[in-house]
């Protein structure tokens, strides 16, 4: 499927760079912990021969020392008295380096000249010594010269052949290789679950972004822990479910938007079907059929501003605010309304404070204010009351409009502001209604910083509550 | 009686080099020879080096080969260890003796120790690959140099310690046979790892050659050591070696088998015996809390 073809081949993927990465440092530790340990301790045990040899060289050579020439036979009782001194191999040389000494008999030396570069050397007068590790020993080399009253008189060469450190050291670097292989066969295991852990998660992701991307708003990723792909999860999930809710206001507004407008197609298309079929109908009747396509139509127009209205505000195109005397807008609508109030026998009681001033546009704000007194006198008891309240709060501006109408039940109150949303619809269409005002109301106090609410009013009618944020003087301005 | 195994190799490796610088010498038209020179830094293998050096004449006499090495190597590494100034003044061979004399001028006497020896040896190896000389006399202004009146041979010299190299020796073993002991001689090759006195022991732990001869070694017998400390050669065996002891004179016989053994080596003079390393009291009726020397009586004739 459309998996396959994404599918990340394996030499590109993530999982691939964070296994090879972790091998590779791996690697690098292991061969550090198996060269340098054996290295150091290499040098170690050179350092302690070398010590040692040195040591037994310069002991021999002085206890030599004692006679004026070295002969086989004072060599010989001279070494006997030192005893044991823990070197496989002892030779003694003359000045002119024809060997007097060596405790290797079965090579039958004595009676030769050596020419041995350790041999040679220490009859010029230097120590020697020098140690190599090869096929399992140390071989370890030293020679002194022979002193007498400051006349090298000869030489004495060791030599010490030595298998058991080299066994340590070979079995602790066949320990360490042995660590090696099982950290190397660990790591390669723990890197492949670890990297196939990590990027499973991340094609997780991936896999439920396709599946959002193709429609299904309802997936979610499950995620545990708290690392950052969890909270890309999260997040992820968040913004699904902000896709999910607009797209669902989208579809009822949408649903809504054409239900409402095929209201009033369909009463015009009825009432000039109604005109059109009969054949004499007289003046005054099609005169009330017109008007009344005249009304529908007006409705459609009504309608047709007020979404042009919301999207307006949806694509918030910036405006120019200014500060506005709340008051005076109030009493501007409640002089546009009052034949309308007078109508239905409604009685209007303002109580403003003059000193409400905020900052937005003289349209937006009739808006608002127009919207929530119309509403309040439009679903009034016949006789009723509206109360507006205009007041100053600190850096708020509230206005509560209040009416003694039917009123909001509880479990619609959070629906009101709603794009089409109505209580009673038959009522709201009879007066006239289209769905969008409080949308409007809501969406315009937002833009200014200001909010809406509702609530039932005791004991009857509905109580709307507008806060703006209050203008305090010129020097605040908006640049 | 006994030959090093060095030695031996020295001289293969002389008789190689003579007929490869034979076969380079046909080839070119000229002859190639080895010249032998002091390693200007040698602190470890050989002080001698060597320089391989082509000689337009078809053949090459001994005198041709000292002037070579008076005029000194080509090789930066090396340096001539002759005084400034030596001359030589002749170099015969005496047929019959095989022996090449060699007379320097009275620079060459101002050497002496290790220098004139490390002089003494380039000559005598350069001069020994030819095929007529076996061994040179050196002599300045006809007179002999002091310390140094014999003539040098390729076996008098030592060119490295060699540990590395096994050694073969003739070994002299002792065995049990009737109511004495029989000796059997054979070749052991001593390697790096061990001592002769471990390598002899060894051999003669393998058992007899011959159906004649046997050797009661007490069944699980190990070798756990054996060194050797002025002259007494201290053996030390593993518990059934005491505990499975054979009866009568079969042990005292085995002990002296071991005793004679050793003691054929020239390092070896007496041999202490050891069980778990504790020395007994006695083993087979012979007081053993002291080493014991050799008893050839024992030996048949």
């Amino acid at each position: 499927m459309a998996n396959r073809a994404d599918r990340v081949p394996f030499r590109r993927s993530l999982q691939f760079k964070f296994a090879a990465l972790f091998i590779l440092l791996i690697a690098a530790v292991l061969l550090v912990l198996n060269t340098y340990p054996v290295l150091a301790s290499q040098d170690l045990v050179f350092q302690s021969k070398q010590n040692f040899l040195q040591n037994q060289a310069n002991m021999v050579g002085s206890a030599l020392a004692a006679a004026e020439n070295l002969t086989t036979d004072n060599v010989t009782s001279s070494l006997e008295q030192l005893g044991s001194i823990g070197v496989t191999r002892i030779l003694v040389t003359d000045a002119s380096g024809c060997i007097l000494y060596d405790s290797d008999d079965a090579r039958e030396n004595v009676g030769h000249y050596s020419l041995m570069g350790e041999v040679t050397t220490a009859l010029h007068g230097y120590d020697v010594f020098h140690s190599e590790y090869q096929d399992g020993a140390f071989r370890s080399r030293a020679a002194a010269p022979v002193i007498y009253r400051n006349m090298t008189i000869g030489a004495v060469y060791l030599y010490e052949y030595d298998p058991d450190q080299a066994a340590l050291l070979a079995g602790m670097q066949s320990k360490l290789q042995m660590v090696s292989a099982v950290v190397s066969v660990a790591a390669v295991l723990l890197s492949l679950l670890f990297s196939s852990a990590l990027t499973r998660r991340i094609a997780d992701l991936l896999r439920a972004i396709r599946i959002v991307r193709e429609g299904n708003y309802s997936h979610r990723v499950p995620f545990r822990g708290g690392d950052e792909l969890s909270r890309l999860a999260g997040e992820f999930n968040e913004l699904t479910d902000r896709l999910q809710t607009t797209e669902k206001v989208r579809r009822r507004f949408v649903s809504d938007a054409s239900h409402e407008l095929k209201t009033p197609l369909a009463s015009i298309r009825l009432l000039t079907d109604s005109i059109l079929q009969s054949d004499r109908m007289d003046l005054d009747t099609a005169r009330d059929f017109v008007s009344d396509i005249g009304e529908e139509a007006d409705r459609l127009t009504r309608i047709s501003e007020k979404l042009l209205t919301l999207t307006r505000m949806d694509s918030a195109v910036p405006v120019q605010n200014m500060p506005v005397n709340v008051a005076k807008t109030v009493r501007s609508v409640e002089h546009m309304l009052s034949p309308l109030a007078a109508q239905q026998g409604i009685s209007m009681e303002l109580e403003l404070d003059s000193n409400c001033v905020v900052l937005a546009t003289d349209d937006d704000l009739y808006q608002i204010i127009f919207n929530l007194m119309e509403n309040a006198v439009k679903y009034n008891q016949p006789g009723g009351r509206v109360m507006v309240n205009l007041r100053a709060e600190g850096d708020l501006v509230t206005l509560t409009v209040e009416d003694t109408g039917v009123g909001i039940p509880e479990e619609d109150l959070s629906k009101v502001f709603d794009r089409f949303y109505r209580v009673d619809k038959a009522r709201s269409r009879s007066a006239g209604g289209t769905g969008l005002g409080l949308s409007i109301v809501r969406d315009t106090a937002r833009q200014h910083g200001g909010a809406v609410t509702v609530h039932r009013r005791a004991p009857e009618g509905t109580c709307f509550t507008v806060s703006l944020p209050r203008w305090h003087g010129e020097e605040e301005r908006q640049p | 009686m006994k030959q090093s195994f060095f030695v031996r190799l020295t001289a293969l490796t002389g008789a190689l080099c003579l007929l490869l610088s034979a076969c380079g010498g046909n080839r070119v038209g000229g002859t190639a020879e080895t010249l032998y020179f002091e390693a200007a830094d040698a602190t470890s293998g050989s002080v001698i080096r060597t320089e391989k050096r082509n000689f337009e004449q078809d053949t090459v006499t001994p005198a041709d080969l000292v002037q070579a090495l008076l005029d000194g190597p080509q090789d930066g590494d090396l340096t001539a260890p002759f005084p400034k100034g030596t001359i030589l003044r002749a170099c015969t061979v005496n047929p019959d003796t095989e022996t090449a004399s060699v007379d320097f001028s009275e620079p060459y006497g101002g050497l002496s120790g290790v220098d004139l020896t490390i002089a003494n040896s380039c000559v005598t190896l350069t001069l020994c690959q030819l095929s007529q000389v076996e061994a040179v006399t050196i002599t300045v202004d006809g007179q002999p140099l002091p310390f140094h009146d014999r003539a040098l041979r390729l076996s008098d010299l030592v060119l490295t310690g060699a540990e590395g190299e096994p050694i073969q020796v003739t070994a002299q073993l002792y065995y049990l046979r009737g109511n004495g002991l029989a000796k059997e001689e054979r070749e052991v090759l001593i390697m790096e790892s061990e001592t002769s006195v471990i390598a002899v022991l060894n051999a003669l732990l393998d058992g007899p050659k011959s159906d004649e001869d046997r050797l009661p070694l007490p069944d699980g017998t190990e070798l756990i050591s054996a060194a050797v400390e002025n002259g007494v050669c201290y053996v030390n065996f593993s518990a059934p070696f005491r505990d499975g002891a054979p009866g009568g004179r079969e042990a005292s016989l085995l002990l002296y088998a071991i005793v004679d053994t050793l003691c054929a080596l020239d390092s070896v003079s007496a041999v202490h015996l050891l069980v778990e390393g504790e020395s007994l009291a006695s083993y087979g009726g012979v007081p053993t809390s002291a080493p014991l020397e050799p008893d050839q009586t024992l030996v048949l004739p």
